[in-house]
């Protein structure tokens, strides 16, 4: 269990109030990819079908775009809107330690 | 079985068949600042006949263990050049091995990358293309992950659904093109998967951890095409407050996909023509010239020929694109996907909707099977995704499939014109489904429509109809109808 209580709330150990916990597990492996991956970038359709690597995501792209909006409101992901609407996905690097511990601590807690 | 030994990271092999001695003073003008280069002249200069033996070959590469090989071969020496770099594929595989030859035949680079060359270079030899290259098989030999990439293969892939030959034919020059750094065309009508190809050669490549950056330039106002790609510098324009990187640079690392790219401004496509040649470009108000290691992986839906003859698309820049063209069939043309495709988008958008849909009725696949698809998978996609959110059933239906009306083109066509198209619509949709009916039995389709055997021959000759894929499709229909309604009913007698 990724999330835990308080004031009523789920609060998400890898970014910000995520209320699905499957959304959570999202932004987890989403994090996990970036960090093993610093340099890269892609859309939300790259995200699902090449970063997570598994067939459940494939599924649930409307649960992929939440993680990514809660990781981008934590500021521990960049998006870059494009002029023909597209928006690009990367890590923010000033968040890379941060990033790394949110990790290791869910990864301990696991 | 490959044979392991020692190298010396900084050491390259330079075996040469026939190419000029300039042409290796060239390529080790440019190597020698970062690399040990030994150049072999594996060609005696008489005839045909290659000096050295395989014996030779095998003591050559064991001696001098080098990080990479170049292959440089004469044209006239092809067929010698490859028997040279199978056997060096069969005993040295982990040793890259680089073509570099005179021709620039699609086919030909294509060919040598078949038969596990990791790269090819075309002549005349520049730095510019030379480095990166040589670098990129180095860094990718240091970093190669097999497990990594046969597990995101497996997944992105996934998405590349199809059984035709015509498709088959394509997809399965994508892992081939990954191997190498050309710039690659991609052509196919809009829908047909080309963006799922560009990222799948992305993800199989040694740039796979780096961006992926898809820019459709049919999208973009013409008088921000250029700002976007190459960026600008704070106060280059009013408005301009910071400096913003271009996507061009947001993609350094990695590869840039350009979907539309006869939609580019010609005053762009200069300016992405000397990217290409150069490697570098300047930003919108900025006197730096900038650099970024990109790969480009452009994307059409019309006819490139016809986009430079009517001056849309500029020639040098076709031609520098153009290196590997992979061209994608339309769906009309892989009739037998499309139940396969209609099924893969049925789980994943009931898996997404959580609904419990087991297939399609058997008048919902007719009503799939004889439209044309103008919209190819993609508008396939979106209807199947409009049926199982409209479905309330354990099995799309017929009337949960919303096909989009045909726009009315006798508006704009002659009476004959017309006529002839309706003729020809009416004939495909009618052979099809008598052989649909009768499980692809020519004889008994052309009694059904009492016709003799070679006239109806002559007709399905006509419109190009696939008499094979229909046997296929009939039997799969036969298969999926009586399984599904083995569910439906399994499930009705469940709620009694």
């Amino acid at each position: 269990m990724l999330a835990s209580k308080r004031r009523g709330e789920s609060v998400s150990s890898v970014g910000t109030a995520m209320a699905d916990e499957s959304v959570e597990q999202i932004g987890y492996c989403v994090l996990k990819y970036l960090v093993e991956n610093p340099n890269a970038q892609d859309t939300l359709e790259g995200i699902v079908e090449w970063w997570l690597l598994d067939r459940l995501t494939m599924s649930n792209v409307n649960k992929v775009r939440e993680a990514l909006a809660h990781l981008v409101a934590a500021h521990l992901v960049l998006e870059r809107k494009a002029k023909e609407s597209r928006t690009y996905y990367k890590i923010n690097s000033h968040k890379l330690k941060e990033i790394s511990e949110r990790l290791q601590s869910v990864s301990k807690r696991k | 079985m490959s044979k392991s030994h020692a190298i010396e990271s900084d050491r390259v092999l330079l075996l040469n068949l026939g190419l000029s001695e300039k042409v290796c003073a060239t390529l080790a003008e440019i190597l020698l600042p970062y690399f040990r280069l030994k150049t072999i002249d594996f060609y005696s200069g008489s005839g045909d006949h290659v000096a050295h033996s395989d014996y030779d070959l095998s003591q050559l590469i064991s001696r001098h263990r080098p990080a990479m090989i170049f292959l440089a071969s004469a044209a006239h020496l092809i067929t010698q050049t490859r028997e040279l770099l199978e056997l060096m594929r069969k005993d040295f595989s982990a040793i890259p091995a680089m073509v570099l030859t005179e021709g620039d035949d699609p086919d030909e680079m294509l060919a040598w990358l078949k038969l596990g060359a990791a790269d090819f270079l075309t002549l005349p030899l520049r730095a510019i293309d030379v480095l990166p290259r040589v670098w990129r098989l180095k860094q990718h030999d240091d970093l190669e992950d097999p497990l990594l990439g046969t597990r995101a293969a497996k997944s992105g892939l996934n998405e590349l659904v199809g059984e035709s030959q015509k498709f088959l034919k394509e997809i399965e020059k994508i892992p081939t093109i990954a191997k190498c750094d050309a710039s690659v065309l991609i052509s196919g009508e809009t829908g047909t998967g080309k963006e799922l190809c560009a990222r799948a050669i992305h993800y199989l490549s040694s740039r796979a951890g780096q961006p992926f950056i898809p820019v459709n330039c049919g999208a973009i106002p013409s008088d921000l095409v250029e700002n976007e790609l190459f960026g600008h510098e704070s106060g280059a324009f009013t408005g301009a407050k910071t400096t913003r990187p271009g996507l061009t640079q947001e993609a350094d690392g990695g590869t840039l996909f350009l979907d539309e790219i006869d939609c580019l401004p010609l005053l762009a496509q200069v300016k992405l023509l000397r990217f290409l040649q150069e490697k570098e470009f300047r930003s919108l108000g900025s006197t730096k010239i900038s650099r970024a290691n990109v790969r480009v992986i452009a994307a059409t839906n019309a006819d490139c020929e016809d986009a430079v003859k009517t001056g849309k698309l500029r020639r040098d820049l076709y031609y520098r694109l153009n290196v590997i063209p992979l061209a994608l069939p339309s769906l009309r043309e892989r009739g037998e996907d499309v139940l396969l495709l209609a099924r893969h988008f049925l789980v994943k958008h009931a898996t997404e909707l959580n609904k419990q849909i087991a297939g399609f009725s058997p008048s919902a696949i007719r009503k799939l099977y004889f439209y044309e698809w103008p919209g190819n998978v993609r508008e396939l996609e979106h209807i199947i995704m409009r049926a199982v959110v409209l479905s309330d059933d354990a099995v799309i239906r017929a009337d949960d499939i919303t096909l989009l009306e045909h726009i009315d083109p006798t508006q704009s066509e002659s009476f004959q014109a017309s006529k002839d198209r309706i003729v020809a619509d009416f004939e495909k949709t009618y052979i099809r489904s008598l052989l649909l009916k009768s499980q692809g039995n020519i004889s008994e389709a052309a009694r059904l429509a009492r016709k003799n055997r070679r006239a109806f021959w002559e007709l399905i000759r006509k419109h190009h109809i696939s008499v094979k894929s229909l046997r296929a499709s009939a039997s799969w229909s036969a298969d999926q109808i009586s399984r599904k309604d083995g569910i439906v009913l399994r499930r009705k007698s469940m709620t009694k």
